[in-house]
């Protein structure tokens, strides 16, 4: 197994059946999980334990995803980021706040793909 | 029945007998006037009518009360004695509305009741001028007979133009058999409009002779009329230029406002749209992710392995339609800045498995970091469905050709400078049947697999960004080699000669 899959992915959804199975398929990729249902709380989380990368949802209730992610790159720069979008499109401002953007629904092999690459990147 | 011609004086001493004055003398004559204030229309016919009288000739005049009341002023003011003339039968002063009723018939011009009013009135008028003259010695000279007539006038202005026309060829008919010269008169007014030109010009061909309005007509000398002559030719000029430009303008108006209808469609529809991809892709992300996981889940055997894949293929149906149709409305928002380069290779990402999978060499042709302002998620889009289309026609393996380069294109008869993204893959080729239509929705070369949308959204996407997309598909070296290039205007004018 590749270091990059030791990894720890924390995951950001207010719906708990999406994060839930979105943590099923990243733990079958070989990856640790960590979840969390709202912004404020994943940048508890962030702040509080190793984190590789960051999957998170653009449309969250409370914090927005692309606030918390703001949040999360201005406390360290270089946490990839992939943002997940029910939308077919996503702001333009938004677009520099993730290293990745993904539509919800698409293969989930591009979004483990997309996670490897960039860990790779990383190290 | 004849009278001869310049037996009759023109009296007047108010105005200069004019060129066209000539036909009041012709027995025949039928003279349209054309007036814009009613004082010129009554001082000429105050002329035509007077000189008559005074003559001892016979005049009839068909006229609104309005016009008869100031026509007996003006005849008084010249000094003429109409009231005798009256007496003695030579001169009959009818109400148009009246004479209207009695020679109409359900509202249209009669022939016979025409004839038989109006005939008998210049027959009876003629003979108390003969009997007049007569009284005062033998008849000499017959005397002729003059008439007004403004029945005509009165069916135009309540927009009975047939009518009005049809009543001038009866007075023509009329001085077939009767001898009288003829005066009708139009307020110019009465004209305004553009499709008022060809009955104008059926009027004027009713008469033998026009007299244009007074703004011509006061003019006293042979210079200033052909100064005005030209001046209205230049006036005229300036109007059909104006209407041209107007009905540009309103064209223009047109397809601006019909535009904006779409753009609100487009608008509702893309907040439809927006709504529906969320409803849509959440649900849809969960169902992609439960498969995929069962995908080679150790608990199923062949068979549920099987249908899970069936499955995982029907969900990529759905996905696909779904964000094809849905990404084509989309709300308007500022363009940015996208890197073609990054957008390039993320696509690329996106395809890294299948590429390895199939056995697909890719040839990067970047060169410097070009970028381009547009949507980032439909320019990816467009990517997307052009790189993904290349995957799909080599199922065994072949050539990925992904360039950008500078490039220029005439685009809406000016030349753009821009960048061009050129796709050309190894596979099997568009065939010759899909050639023409491959950009129209639901057209696709990849019977059940494919949705026809990917094209028809890539075109639109591209257009918008005042773009455009070309494809080659043909042998080369015996080998098929298919090629899609995107042009995007930077929007700079580049000389023609860029190439």
């Amino acid at each position: 197994m590749p270091a990059a899959k030791t990894a720890t992915i924390l995951c950001i959804d207010d719906e708990p059946t999406a994060l839930s199975v979105r943590r099923l398929l990243l733990e079958s990729a070989g990856y640790q999980v960590a979840t969390a249902h709202s912004g404020e709380e994943g940048i508890r989380i962030f702040k509080s334990q190793p984190i590789d990368a960051v999957i998170m949802d653009y449309w969250l209730s409370g914090m927005d995803g692309i606030e918390a992610a703001r949040e999360l790159k201005r406390i360290r720069p270089a946490i990839p980021i992939v943002v997940l979008s029910a939308l077919t499109e996503l702001p333009g401002e938004s677009i520099g706040a993730a290293d990745r953007w993904f539509l919800k629904g698409e293969d989930p092999a591009y979004l483990l793909n997309a996670i490897s690459t960039l860990l790779e990147a990383r190290a | 029945m004849s009278t001869t011609k310049g037996s009759v004086s023109d009296t007047s001493s108010r105005a200069p007998l004019a060129p066209w004055r000539a036909d009041d003398h012709d027995p025949h004559g039928h003279v349209v006037q054309f007036y814009s204030e009613d004082r010129s229309l009554i001082e000429t016919l105050g002329q035509f009518i007077g000189s008559a009288l005074e003559a001892g000739d016979a005049a009839i005049v068909v006229a609104t009360e309005a016009h008869r009341h100031r026509l007996a002023e003006e005849l008084k003011a010249r000094g003429i004695d109409a009231p005798s003339a009256i007496e003695q039968g030579r001169y009959i002063s009818l109400d148009a509305v009246e004479a209207m009723a009695q020679t109409m018939l359900d509202g249209w011009p009669d022939e016979t009741r025409f004839a038989d009013h109006l005939g008998r009135v210049i027959s009876r008028a003629r003979l108390a001028a003969e009997k007049a003259r007569r009284s005062n010695g033998p008849l000499i000279i017959e005397p002729r007979v003059v008439a007004f007539g403004e029945m005509v006038a009165l069916l135009w202005a309540e927009g009975r133009h047939p009518s009005a026309i049809r009543l001038e060829q009866l007075w023509n008919d009329l001085a077939k058999t009767h001898s009288f010269s003829l005066r009708c008169a139009y307020p110019m007014g009465g004209f305004h409009r553009q499709e008022h030109s060809e009955p104008f010009l059926r009027i004027c061909t009713e008469h033998s002779a026009v007299i244009p309005g007074e703004s011509y007509t006061s003019l006293k000398s042979e210079a200033e009329r052909l100064r005005n002559i030209s001046q209205l030719q230049q006036k005229a000029q300036a109007l059909e230029a104006e209407i041209v430009q107007r009905k540009e303008a309103q064209e223009s108006l047109r397809q601006r406002e019909i535009a904006l209808r779409e753009a609100e469609q487009n608008a509702a529809m893309g907040k439809l749209a927006a709504v529906i991809a969320h409803e849509i892709n959440n649900p849809l992300e969960v169902i992609a992710n439960v498969f995929f996981l069962l995908r080679d889940h150790p608990s199923l055997d062949d068979n549920a392995r099987g249908l899970t894949r069936i499955a995982e293929e029907e969900i990529s149906r759905v996905r696909h339609i779904a964000n094809q149709t849905l990404a084509f409305y989309r709300e308007s928002e500022k363009p940015i800045s996208v890197s073609l380069n990054q957008v390039l290779d993320a696509v690329l990402e996106i395809y890294a498995r299948p590429l390895k999978s199939q056995g697909i060499a890719v040839e990067k042709n970047y060169g410097r970091e070009r970028e381009i302002l547009a949507y980032p998620v439909e320019i990816r889009q467009v990517f997307v469905n052009l790189i993904g289309n290349a995957l799909q026609a080599m199922p065994d393996g072949g050539l990925l050709r992904v360039g950008i380069h500078d490039s220029s294109e005439t685009i809406q008869g000016s030349r753009r400078t821009g960048l061009r993204v050129n796709i050309s893959d190894t596979g099997v080729g568009v065939p010759a049947k899909y050639r023409d239509r491959l950009f129209e929705p639901f057209v696709t070369t990849k019977a059940e697999k494919g949705t026809g949308l990917g094209l028809w959204v890539s075109r639109g996407i591209v257009q918008k960004l005042g773009g455009s997309i070309r494809f080659r598909s043909g042998k080369i070296g015996g080998k098929t080699r298919t090629s899609f290039s995107v042009f995007i205007p930077t929007g700079q004018e580049a000389p023609e000669n860029v190439s």
